[in-house]
């Protein structure tokens, strides 16, 4: 029995949420459907109308940054969120953690399999 | 006595002439015997004694033994000056006597005594009103002016002026107190020949001459002596016989001058002429001595007061420009740019110019770009380094000097000494002046037949129109401009020394920052090109597919080399936190760390207890520890693999070090393992890596202050050392 989940990806970098989209469709036991934003603004949005069930959330954004806007994601939404840095510092994660992401990723890091972990861990999944 | 020619006219010895003018008689005595050993002829005249017959006698057998008991014992005590003038009584005449002693002789010259005008008290009582006055004059014009005035009124002379020497020792009447019949010298400029060199010299030491009678015979003094008589200190001295010409033909038959000293040099002459002969006192001569000394002393602090103001505000515009230069990056703009003007601080230029290198910045009025270029090629051919260069007649000394007169005949130029050309110039125009001159200057000496010198016997005003030359440059200005020179060096070196550390920083940003957006698309080319690996893989031919994963491979490459270009940059960005630390502690967190490493290599970590707490930077000293002792184990090609930390040193400079029994280094790689990137064998060998960590561990090690260095041996192993604080003591290895 496959599960449907939605994803949400905010981050305004396209090559970046297509590497990740397929990383995320490849769960063949899962079937994933990405969403896809560009800026914090369209990733509240798109929080509010859609619903997902999991957000990838990037640092760097143009309207804003993954810090400021996890506080207000957590408004909108119970989802985990999984945060994304290219900058692993110490004091961003722990700041991340503190607004209530999840578990964070460094981008240097992302593979298929490391994405696909993590974010069976924060569903629940196997 | 022989004369003088063109030849030897400079070196005429003025001071040993070996006569006395008329109006008194010479005694040369020896100070110790107190017997005559010499004497003018005229002793005939003033004594009735034949001079050869005075000489070998007692000075007492002369003048009584009171007189000599007098001047012996201030001879004996040092105070000769005290005595002063003496009564000499012979024969029914009396005469003053002054006595000094000079080469090791006792000199004794005596005058008739005159019945003069004035008495010592009026003497004094003008003394004391011309000091007065002197104290009391507003200004410099009004102190030569008062002078002058106090002066001819003491010595009773016709004409009294105040000359002063040039720098090349022309002079000029600069005040003057005459009878009204007389025409006015004022304004007047005189050539350097007409008060020689030697004369000049005498004039320093020898506060006056007098020349009572200039038509006078010379008395010459009968005696032997080892050497020339100096008479450099007697008021009857001979003078030269040029100089009495050169008087005579002016139509002056009494002469006295003054000397003007300031700060131990001749600044120029009180200068009295009379048309009839005029005899002065002791008396009177003395306190003209002292109302000169005075004069003098009044000058020196008079310019001082006149000229500070201007200094000062000179001053306190260079400090503006100072202040200006220290601002701005490039300090020639804080130079050009700003509310103070470079340019102003040399009053009267009309332009100036900023030179460096070829390229060339022109402010007001100047030649053009091409002719100034020229110009400074031309200094900096002619000019030691740290000269200030000016002139006001540029012409004279620069060929091209004639086409550029109109805007620089007027040129002061400073260097700044380590650039290759780098000058700051001011202009000044050309300013036609008419100089009056007492007499053509080119026509000052006369040659007659013999190539025999006379002086000239025209001294009537002969107006010199001076052209190609400018106005010129005042002393505080050239002082202003000197420091302006040095603080523009001042603030290039601080500029130099500063642009060297911001650009490494400047390189440090610039790595953090494209580091990180480097990235981006490499990911990118990364994660697509295995995806297209994934895709379409298998359909590919072999060397296609080679190509797809040699793409991979080469992204994720050029990702690592970034990513440690970002660590190395970063170390120099990033705020490090100290604190006390235990290296121990450190070491052994980087134990837990290379576990697996450890296990896989089979290599055993020594760490020392209790090596000393140090202050530093916890997270980058562990890295530094991480990365020596992860080498230490990567690079060991031993069955056991011993890796040792301990310390050495007391606590007070503890020198950390990170032995292995490893392959070692050759001598010839020790000074390159430092720096970023390179790495000494091939790049999969050895756990693979590109090199950075070193770099970055010496960098670490840098920002506390401390020091790294290595000693190896191939084959043996490797000792790794630093600190991590500035060290007190030279190193000891």
């Amino acid at each position: 029995m496959s599960k449907a989940i939605k994803i949400l990806i905010i981050d305004d970098n396209p090559s970046d949420r297509r590497i990740y989209k397929r990383f995320l469709e490849q769960m063949d036991d899962i079937e994933v459907t990405v969403l896809e934003a560009e800026t914090g603004k369209i990733g509240l949005q798109c929080c509010k109308d859609e619903e997902p069930d999991c957000v990838l959330l990037d640092f760097r954004l143009p309207d804003t940054d993954g810090l400021q806007l996890l506080p207000e994601l957590h408004e909108i939404t119970k989802s985990p969120i999984i945060f994304i840095t290219g900058q692993p510092e110490a004091f961003i994660i722990g700041k991340a953690h503190q607004k209530g992401a999840a578990v964070y990723l460094a981008k240097d890091n992302i593979g298929s399999r490391t994405l696909q972990e993590k974010v069976r861990s924060v569903l629940g999944l196997s | 006595m022989s004369s003088v020619t063109l030849k030897n006219c400079a070196d005429e010895p003025i001071h040993v002439p070996g006569a006395v003018q008329a109006h008194g008689h010479l005694l040369v005595i020896d100070p110790h015997s107190f017997k005559i050993i010499g004497a003018s002829q005229n002793v005939k005249d003033y004594l009735e004694l034949d001079p050869k017959g005075v000489i070998g006698s007692q000075l007492s057998d002369l003048f009584g033994k009171d007189l000599e008991e007098q001047i012996k014992s201030s001879v004996d005590s040092n105070s000769l000056e005290k005595i002063n003038p003496v009564e000499v009584k012979k024969n029914g005449r009396v005469f003053e006597g002054a006595a000094h002693l000079q080469d090791g002789k006792l000199l004794l010259e005596c005058s008739p005594v005159e019945n003069s005008k004035h008495s010592f008290k009026d003497i004094y009582r003008e003394m004391n009103l011309a000091n007065s006055e002197l104290t009391k004059a507003r200004d410099l014009s009004s102190l030569y002016s008062t002078c002058a005035k106090h002066v001819k009124e003491i010595s009773g002379y016709s004409r009294v002026m105040i000359y002063r020497f040039d720098e090349d020792w022309n002079g000029k009447v600069i005040a003057e107190e005459k009878e009204e019949d007389l025409e006015p010298f004022l304004g007047l400029n005189y050539p350097a020949s007409d008060i020689p060199a030697q004369a000049r010299a005498l004039y320093e030491t020898n506060w006056m001459r007098v020349i009572p009678k200039t038509d006078y015979v010379p008395s010459p003094i009968v005696g032997e002596f080892e050497r020339p008589l100096d008479l450099s200190g007697s008021s009857l001295r001979s003078v030269s016989q040029m100089h009495v010409q050169y008087l005579k033909n002016m139509g002056v038959m009494a002469s006295m001058s003054i000397s003007i000293i300031k700060e131990g040099k001749l600044w120029g002459l009180i200068a009295c002429h009379d048309s009839v002969p005029g005899y002065l006192n002791y008396e009177k001569r003395q306190a003209l001595i002292f109302i000169g000394q005075y004069f003098s002393s009044l000058i020196g602090s008079r310019e001082k007061v006149e000229n500070a103001q201007y200094r000062e505000e000179l001053r306190s515009r260079q400090e503006a420009l100072f202040e200006q230069m220290q601002k701005r990056k490039n300090f020639v703009d804080g130079l050009i740019e700003g509310e103070e003007s470079f340019v102003d601080l040399v009053k009267g230029a009309s332009g100036a110019a900023i030179v460096k290198d070829d390229k060339i910045m022109l402010f007001g009025e100047t030649p053009s770009e091409k002719e100034v270029l020229d110009l400074a090629r031309w200094i900096d051919l002619r000019m030691d380094k740290g000269e200030i260069f000016f002139t006001t007649s540029l012409s004279e000394l620069y060929e091209n000097g004639e086409q550029i007169k109109d805007l620089a005949s007027g040129v002061l130029n400073i260097r700044i000494p380590e650039e290759k050309t780098f000058h700051i110039m001011w202009f000044k125009p050309e300013v036609v002046q008419t100089v009056e001159w007492g007499g053509d200057p080119n026509k000052a000496m006369n040659q007659t037949g013999e190539g025999v010198l006379s002086p000239r016997n025209s001294f009537e005003l002969w107006k010199e129109r001076v052209e190609k030359a400018s106005l010129p440059f005042s002393p505080e200005e050239l002082e202003v401009v000197d420091a302006l020179r040095r603080s523009v060096i001042e603030v290039d070196l601080v500029r130099q020394v500063r642009s060297v550390m911001e650009s490494n920083e400047e390189l440090e940003q610039f790595a953090h920052v494209i580091s990180h957006d480097l990235k981006e698309p490499l990911r990118g080319i990364k994660h697509f090109s295995s995806f297209l690996q994934e895709d379409i893989g298998k359909s590919l031919n072999e060397e296609s597919k080679i190509n797809l994963k040699d793409i991979q491979d080469l992204s994720e490459k050029a990702i690592s080399l970034i990513s440690e270009l970002y660590e190395y940059s970063k170390v120099g960005q990033t705020d490090f936190s100290y604190k006390d630390c235990d290296p121990s502690e450190l070491a052994k967190s980087c134990a837990q760390k290379l576990k697996a490493l450890m296990k896989n290599e089979n290599a055993t970590l020594e760490i020392a207890e209790n090596m000393p707490k140090v202050h530093c930077d916890s997270l980058r000293t562990e890295e530094v520890f991480y990365n020596l002792i992860s080498n230490a184990i990567k690079y060991n090609e031993k069955e056991k693999k011993v890796v040792q930390v301990f310390c050495k040193n007391g606590p007070e400079t503890p020198v950390f070090v990170v032995r292995d029994n490893g392959i070692g280094i050759n001598k010839n790689d020790l000074s390159r393992i430092f720096n970023v990137f390179e790495r000494l064998h091939p790049k999969e060998s050895f756990g693979g890596g590109s090199g950075s960590g070193l770099a970055i561990v010496k960098r670490i090690i840098e920002r506390h202050g401390g020091d790294i260095w290595v000693e190896s041996k191939l084959g043996e192993g490797t000792s790794f050392y630093f600190t991590l604080a500035p060290r007190k003591r030279k190193r000891d290895e």
